[in-house]
């Protein structure tokens, strides 16, 4: 496996995972019916490339909705980060006027043992 | 599906009745999200529409009975947006929901977002993904403004009805 990317659709998020730098990002949304099946393959990349201890990455989650089975495995993605060896940073994006999705983003911090910037955007 | 008509206390702009599959949900959030970017100033509360929306269609996909017949409208009044689902599911399914309902509206004003934050750390979850978070979900999008129903019937089947509120006007 290599960088891993997925265009955006109108129920699924844009994915920008790189190996150099480091980087994965989610955009747009992520509303699909089944959403295991749709992050698998980004669960799958994490166990493949996030194996080397004190690597940095950066985790860049830029969701304007997402649907409550993808909190879920959003919150399976951050915790296969957080089991790896790699030093992680995630950045939460959310619309300034949003205050559901800033809630969103402290509840994964208040979860996740990752450090954790929300920036309003 | 029936778009867009005015009625005598605001606008009806969806309503569903029929099988519900993929491609109605998607042509339902469509729709339901042009008309908010047009129809609702707020920016939050356009977007608490489309999230409680996304919900109740994909609840009633989900757990609704199979070819079972399900509606689901969105009406527009001068102060609220009105969102009504409802399914046909077995009568057990029925009573597991009304019971985790009744639980979630006894909760204390103001725990839901821990109960949800509690639901979302831990491992168990759906054949679909969800966790249950879906109630969870739509009570805090619409702040407490949501009703719901269970009949059952005496052909072995129940209807279950949400209809949630969220408080902002229609231009």
């Amino acid at each position: 496996m290599s960088d891993f990317r997925l265009e955006g659709t109108s129920k699924t998020p844009a994915v920008e995972f790189t190996l150099d730098p480091l980087c994965m990002t989610l955009s747009g949304r992520s509303i699909p019916e089944n959403s295991i099946e749709f992050f698998q393959p980004l669960l799958n990349w994490v166990d493949a490339h996030c194996t080397q201890a004190g690597k940095k990455l950066e985790v860049n989650v830029r969701l304007e909705y997402f649907n409550t089975s993808s909190s879920k495995c959003l919150m399976d993605l951050l915790r296969r980060v957080e089991a790896s060896p790699v030093e992680a940073r995630v950045n939460w994006y959310y619309e300034a006027e949003d205050e559901d999705m800033l809630e969103a983003g402290e509840d994964y911090d208040a979860i996740i043992e990752l450090p954790f910037r929300l920036v309003a955007v | 599906m029936q778009r867009d008509q005015a009625t005598a206390s605001g606008v009806e702009w969806l309503r569903f009745e029929g099988t519900v599959d993929p491609a109605v949900v998607q042509v339902a959030l469509v729709h339901l999200e042009r008309t908010t970017f047009r129809k609702v100033a707020d920016r939050l509360a356009q977007k608490r529409i489309f999230r409680v929306a996304t919900e109740l269609l994909q609840n009633m996909l989900h757990h609704g009975l199979p070819q079972g017949t399900c509606t689901f409208s969105v009406h527009g009044t001068q102060e609220r947006w009105v969102l009504k689902a409802s399914n046909p599911v077995l009568p057990p399914s029925g009573a597991h929901l009304t019971a985790r309902w009744d639980a979630l509206i006894a909760e204390p004003e103001g725990a839901l977002r821990a109960r949800e934050r509690d639901a979302l750390s831990v491992e168990v979850r759906s054949e679909h993904g969800g966790g249950g978070l879906g109630l969870y979900e739509i009570l805090r999008r619409a702040d407490g403004g949501v009703f719901y129903d269970c009949l059952s019937f005496d052909n072995g089947t129940a209807v279950v009805e949400f209809t949630a509120h969220i408080l902002t006007p229609h231009e």
